[in-house]
């Protein structure tokens, strides 16, 4: 073989999300879980609130009930299957609205001058200094607990967290020469934000999202174990850490389930998040190649 | 590396293996002596924290363990054989028509050194009298003056006889304070008791020690210390670890686990009834009768009883009562107009189109024991084909929607609590308590039991309102719980409860 060959052959790299083993980690839990939580809607092996006294604190591998039962003989499994759904709904949700809320607050602050920019910031400052899990319990006992309930909690706790991200990713990318090109063509302020930041912020928009996801499945299932989350017959994992919490001495399982879910999903995420940042980063992309 | 060549150390590790063996084969065989019983001491852990001591203006059962009969004596004891034992009062005569109380007060010192004195009995007696607690005030309804007669005695007089003032002498109602320390009652509590409160530090612990101016005989122990601990699981840990010498009271949500464990078998469990509890279900009066008793039907009390796999500590029951009361009952053909009957409700159901009919079940979210029931109601109503949705609510929501909202607001729900039957009494339908539930019918049947002369009389005119209150379908009793208690086997001289609830510390002894 020639150098002349050499050179003209063109050399194929496999795409950067192809190789990175923390991205596929992630994703391959993620999408177990979202699959899980769709399948849960078509189906489920028992109803999960049905109580059968009969058959209580069987334990996994018992014919009909594959991870065993609780202290009223409800399905493990069918109830792990729906607190999937619901942590994917008030998760994904409390993440989901708080980064809208959050991209137009920060965009807001970066892009109209110095007094939107002390509002909101300030406005951001406030709300973080007010413990997230005291918004949750006051807006338990004032418009009692839920899965909405836990989603305004989650939205209220990680919004100005947004806020504050987007707002310092969009003032980097405001500075930059192809924005002051855009002012100078006359390009209105809605414009270049829409045009041309948010795509230039949306690595990092997806990337908060990913990991306040994770946060949002957390938090719910510490508020649902204290009791002001999610409530029968809503189902949530936290829920089912409270239930087995009584029996914990008699048949531990009953709180490895749950649990063991929440850490397979939540790290799932965070690897996930941290897998799309390294594919997504422009600078940490520059340095691998 | 293992050196198997090793004659002597495969010894060792044989010896080691065996006795690893043998002690784990042999329950009990590894718990220890207490190290208080040397120091005439004893431990014993308390689940919740009362908030104050002052048991004129709470009848929280955290108080009412530790405080009466061990600091504040009634002026009688109602012993468990139907015998009356001086407390305060030294004697006590009655006159025949029931009308006239005349006790006569013993030579005592209160646990402060001040003297005992017919004032502050006079007063003690009036300020239960006015007590925000419907369960001391319950008792003076037929009171109509208590004077002092001489410097001895006190006399009670009564509009009409009433079996709830004689026993209420007995219990939280006949407790005597001197009136000098009323002011120091929440936090510090005197009286003629065995024992005297050393400190209450709240959230933490109660220290007693004996009082040396108890008029009777010392007890054996001298010093006993409450240890606050709210986690059950934790209690247990701590009584299993030799850390704690007792848990009086052990709540039905750990029944099973104590069995699984096998510490019925380490320690020396006791059931009394005293501390028990009934758990009910409340159907809003509101709702048509017919309704209510279609939903009673649904109630398996089997089921919920199997629930907490602890069959022995509670009894199925349609009676608003706990065992030591003489008209409970428990559950029977005779006994429950309403038994569970799936197949009559969704009939009902059917035939009086209650699908129709949107109904609301609040429970309570935080509170384990409670929610357990709802998660058995709940679907069984909704099987039987009733239009039920659960509204799952927290204790301070719960407090606000049910016990002070008026009118309540809920359909069903499911409550533990005490078992005294005139809290379902109401002079008029608007001071109808939380339940709603106000029968005139019921109210007279009770005020006729309090006048009855004879323990016969009474009976009969409580299980005639015991009666009323099952035919009415609001306050629908599922289980009686009984009390159970855990103690070191060295620990004797267990005695059940005389004055309410509380557990006496004089008789045990190591």
């Amino acid at each position: 073989m020639t150098v002349a060959a050499l050179s003209t052959k063109p050399v194929r790299r496999r795409p950067r999300w192809r190789t990175n083993t923390t991205l596929t980690l992630g994703i391959a839990l993620t999408v177990g879980f979202v699959a899980i939580a769709l399948v849960s809607m078509l189906y489920l092996p028992h109803n999960p609130n049905v109580p059968r006294i009969q058959d209580r604190l069987l334990p996994a591998g018992s014919p009909n009930y594959l991870l065993g039962t609780d202290v009223l003989g409800r399905d493990i499994l069918s109830q792990l299957m729906v607190g999937a759904r619901t942590s994917l709904m008030v998760g994904a949700g409390g993440a989901l609205i708080s980064l809208l809320i959050g991209t137009v607050a920060g965009l807001s602050a970066a892009a109209f001058g110095r007094w939107a920019d002390e509002g909101i910031s300030r406005g951001a400052d406030i709300m973080l200094s007010i413990p997230g899990m005291v918004t949750a319990l006051v807006l338990a006992a004032t418009i009692g607990s839920g899965a909405l309930t836990t989603i305004l909690a989650l939205t209220a706790f990680f919004t100005p967290s947004f806020t504050r991200v987007i707002r310092s990713a969009a003032l980097s990318v405001l500075q930059e020469d192809f924005i002051t090109a855009a002012r100078l063509y006359g390009r209105p302020t809605w414009f270049i934000l829409v045009r041309h930041v948010l795509p230039n912020i949306a690595g990092v928009m997806i990337v908060q999202f990913t990991l306040y996801f994770a946060a949002g499945i957390l938090t719910e299932a510490g508020l649902s174990y204290l009791g002001v989350g999610v409530n029968r017959p809503s189902i949530s994992w936290g829920m089912m850490l409270n239930e087995a919490q009584q029996q914990v001495g008699i048949s531990s399982p009953l709180a490895m389930w749950p649990g063991l879910a929440i850490v397979i999903v939540v790290l799932g995420l965070n690897l996930l998040g941290d897998g799309l940042r390294d594919v997504l980063d422009p600078k940490l992309a520059r340095r691998s190649s | 590396m293992i050196p198997s060549n090793n004659k002597s150390f495969r010894l060792a590790i044989a010896m080691l293996t065996a006795s690893a063996a043998i002690l784990a084969a042999v329950p009990g065989m590894v718990l220890a002596a207490s190290p208080r019983a040397d120091e005439d001491k004893m431990i014993l852990v308390a689940r919740q924290d009362p908030g104050t001591l002052d048991y004129t203006t709470s009848n929280l059962t955290a108080l009412r363990l530790w405080i009466p009969a061990n600091v504040v004596e009634p002026l009688v004891y109602f012993n468990k054989d139907g015998s009356v034992s001086p407390g305060v009062a030294e004697s006590w005569t009655i006159s025949d028509d029931r009308l006239t109380y005349v006790f006569t007060i013993r030579d005592a010192k209160f646990s402060n050194g001040e003297p005992l004195t017919v004032e502050d009995v006079v007063y003690s007696l009036n300020t239960m009298k006015e007590s925000p607690v419907s369960q001391n005030s319950a008792a003076y309804q037929a009171v109509s003056s208590i004077e002092k007669t001489d410097d001895k005695t006190v006399t009670v007089t009564l509009s009409r006889p009433s079996q709830n003032f004689w026993s209420g002498m007995g219990s939280t109602a006949g407790l005597i304070q001197p009136e000098a320390s009323a002011e120091t009652i929440a936090t510090n509590p005197i009286g003629t008791g065995p024992y005297k409160l050393v400190s209450y530090t709240s959230n933490s612990s109660f220290e007693f020690t004996v009082n040396e101016n108890y008029w009777g005989e010392a007890p054996p122990i001298k010093d006993v210390s409450v240890r606050i601990i709210t986690d059950g699981t934790a209690g247990l840990n701590a009584l299993e670890a030799g850390e704690v010498d007792s848990l009086p009271v052990i709540t039905i949500d750990l029944w099973e686990q104590l069995m699984a464990r096998g510490l019925d078998k380490k320690f020396s469990m006791v059931t009394y009834p005293q501390i028990g509890e009934p758990t009910y279900a409340v159907i809003n009066q509101k709702l048509d009768p017919e309704l209510r008793k279609a939903l009673a039907m649904t109630i398996d009390r089997q089921a919920y009883n199997d629930a907490f796999g602890a069959s022995w500590g509670a009894e199925n029951t349609c009676t608003f009562a706990l065992p030591n009361q003489p008209w409970y009952s428990a559950e029977s053909p005779e006994s429950c107009p309403y038994p569970y009957d799936i197949e009559g409700a969704m009939a009902l159901v059917t035939e009086n189109d209650y699908a129709s009919i949107p109904l609301e079940y609040a429970s309570l979210s935080d509170v384990p024991d409670l929610s357990l029931p709802a998660d058995i109601m709940v679907p069984t109503m909704q099987a039987a084909g009733f239009n039920l949705t659960r509204n799952a609510i927290d204790l301070a929501r719960y407090s606000t929607l049910i016990f002070q909202g008026r009118p309540p607001q809920f359909d069903v729900t499911v409550m533990s609590g005490d078992a005294d039957p005139t809290q379902w009494s109401c002079a008029d339908e608007a001071s109808a308590g939380w339940s709603t539930y106000c029968s005139a019918e019921y109210t007279q049947a009770l005020a006729d039991a309090d006048e009855a002369l004879t323990d016969e009389d009474y009976l009969a005119l409580m299980q005639k309102a015991a009666q009323i209150l099952r035919d009415d379908a609001v306050i629908v009793p599922i289980i009686a719980k009984k009390g159970v208690g855990l103690f070191d086997p060295d620990l004797k001289g267990f005695v059940e409860p005389r004055v309410a609830v509380a557990l006496e510390f004089a008789p045990l002894h190591w």
